[in-house]
C-alpha cells in the first residue's frame, strides 16, 4: 500500500504542483515501483475521463417549471397547484369563517358578513357550490397535466423508436458492406484457383508431349 | 462582453420577479448541470428529474445568495448536495424503481440507447463501479476541476477525507483495470 506522503506527491504531480527536481525523482520511481505506477495509470485514466466526456444535449424541458412569481416564495402550498387554487381555497375558508352572505338583487351584487339570519341550508348550498367550483378548477388542471405528461411520454417513445430504427439501419448497412467485401475477396480467390488450374493443365499437356510414345 | 448580462444582473432581475432573466440564467448552466446529473445517476429520466430539482432548489435559495463566491461555485454546491440526497434516496429504493425506456425496449445497456458516445459509455461504466461518496469526489476533482480544499469545503469534510475517498476510487479503478487486462 502506498504511503500517505507518496499519495500526496502523486496528486501534486497530477495537478502540476511540483518542483522539477521532485518531479524527476517521482518519475524515476514510476519505473521501479509497480504499485505507484499502477496508481498513476488509474489517476491518468480518471483525468482522461474528465477531459474526454462529451457533453450530452439537454432534452427539451420547461425552465420555468415550478417557478413562482418571486424566488424563495415557497410556503407550504404546493407550487404546482398555482395561485388560482390557493386564492379559491382561502376565499372559501374566509367566507365560511366570517359567515358571508352573497346576494344578488336588482340593484346589484352585495356581500354581507355575520348575517344572523343565515340559514344552514343556504350555507351548505354555498359551500357545496364553492366546492364544486374548486373541484372543477382542480380537475381542469389535472387534465392539463395528464395531457402534458402523455405528450411527453409519446415524444420520448418516438425518440427511442427512431433511435432504434436508425441503429438497425446502421447495422444493415454494415452487414451489406461486409458481405460485399467478402464477395469480392471470394471472387479474387476463385480467379486465383482458376488461374492455377489452367497453369496445371498447361504443365500436364507439356509433360504428355515430352513423353515417348507407348508401343 | 457587450450585450451579455452578467450572472449577477440576471440574478437581480430574477429576484425582482423576471422569469425571462431566470430562464436565461438556467439556459446558461443547464448543460453543465444536466451532464453532471447524468454522470451521477446514469439514467436520462433520473438526470432530468435531478436537474429540475437542482434548479428549483437554486431558485428557492436565490434570495440567500450573497455574492461572496462565484455563482457557478454556489450552484455547484447546491447541485452536489442535491445529487448526494438523490443518491441516498435512490439507495433506499429497490432497483426496479428506475425503469428506462431503453430497458423497456430491451437494449443491452441504458447508456447505449441514450445516444451516448462510446467514450461516454465507458466513462459512465467506470463511474458505476464507484460508491456515491467516491463518485462525488471524482466528479468534483476531474469533471469540475476543483481543488481538494474546494471539494472539502463543498462537502463539509476535511481535505484528507476528500483525498482518501479519491484514493479508494483509484483502488476500485485499478481493480477493474486489472480484470480488464486479464481478460
Amino acid at each position: 500500500m502506498l504511503s500517505d506522503a507518496l499519495r500526496d506527491q502523486l496528486l501534486n504531480y497530477l495537478d502540476g504542483n511540483m518542483a522539477p527536481a521532485d518531479r524527476a525523482r517521482l518519475e524515476q520511481q514510476f519505473e521501479t515501483n509497480s504499485e505507484l505506477n499502477a496508481a498513476w495509470q488509474a489517476l491518468r485514466e480518471m483525468q482522461a475521463a474528465g477531459r474526454d466526456w462529451e457533453d450530452v444535449a439537454v432534452p427539451q424541458w420547461s425552465r420555468l417549471a415550478g417557478v413562482t412569481a418571486r424566488p424563495g416564495n415557497t410556503g407550504i402550498w404546493p407550487v404546482s397547484l398555482g395561485w388560482l387554487s390557493l386564492a379559491t381555497s382561502i376565499t372559501a375558508i374566509l367566507l365560511v369563517l366570517f359567515r358571508a352572505e352573497i346576494s344578488v338583487t336588482e340593484q346589484g351584487f352585495s356581500v354581507a358578513f355575520h348575517e344572523s339570519g343565515l340559514n344552514p341550508t343556504t350555507l351548505e348550498q354555498r359551500l357545496s357550490d364553492l366546492s364544486v367550483a374548486h373541484e372543477s378548477t382542480l380537475n381542469q388542471r389535472m387534465a392539463a397535466l395528464e395531457k402534458k405528461s402523455l405528450e411527453m411520454n409519446r415524444q420520448l417513445l418516438t425518440a427511442a423508436l427512431s433511435y432504434s430504427r436508425d441503429e438497425r439501419r446502421r447495422e444493415m448497412t454494415a452487414l451489406a458492406t461486409n458481405w460485399s467485401r467478402a464477395r469480392s475477396s471470394d471472387l479474387m480467390l476463385v480467379d486465383g484457383i482458376r488461374d492455377n488450374q489452367l497453369d496445371d493443365r498447361l504443365a500436364l499437356r507439356q509433360l504428355y508431349t515430352r513423353l515417348p510414345p507407348i508401343n | 462582453m457587450i450585450g451579455v448580462d452578467s450572472d449577477e444582473k440576471l440574478i437581480a432581475k430574477a429576484l425582482a420577479g423576471s422569469q425571462r432573466a431566470w430562464s436565461k440564467l438556467v439556459g446558461r448552466y443547464e448543460s453543465r448541470v444536466y451532464n453532471q446529473a447524468l454522470r451521477m445517476t446514469r439514467h436520462r429520466a433520473d438526470a432530468m428529474d435531478l436537474m429540475q430539482e437542482i434548479f428549483l432548489a437554486v431558485y428557492r435559495n436565490l434570495p440567500n445568495y450573497r455574492h461572496e463566491g462565484s455563482f457557478p461555485a454556489w450552484l455547484s454546491r447546491i447541485a452536489i448536495n442535491r445529487s448526494i440526497d438523490y443518491q441516498r434516496h435512490r439507495g433506499r429504493q429497490p432497483e426496479q424503481a428506475t425503469i428506462d425506456v431503453a430497458e423497456l425496449l430491451g437494449e443491452d445497456s441504458p447508456q447505449d440507447a441514450l445516444g451516448l458516445s462510446r467514450r461516454n459509455t465507458e466513462i459512465s461504466r467506470m463511474l458505476a463501479n464507484l460508491n456515491p461518496d467516491q463518485r462525488v469526489v471524482v466528479e468534483l476533482k476531474f469533471f469540475q476541476q476543483f481543488t481538494f480544499e474546494d471539494i472539502a469545503q463543498q462537502l463539509g469534510i476535511s481535505s484528507n477525507t476528500a483525498k482518501n475517498r479519491l484514493y479508494s476510487a483509484i483502488a476500485h479503478l485499478q481493480k477493474s483495470m486489472e480484470i480488464k487486462n486479464a481478460l
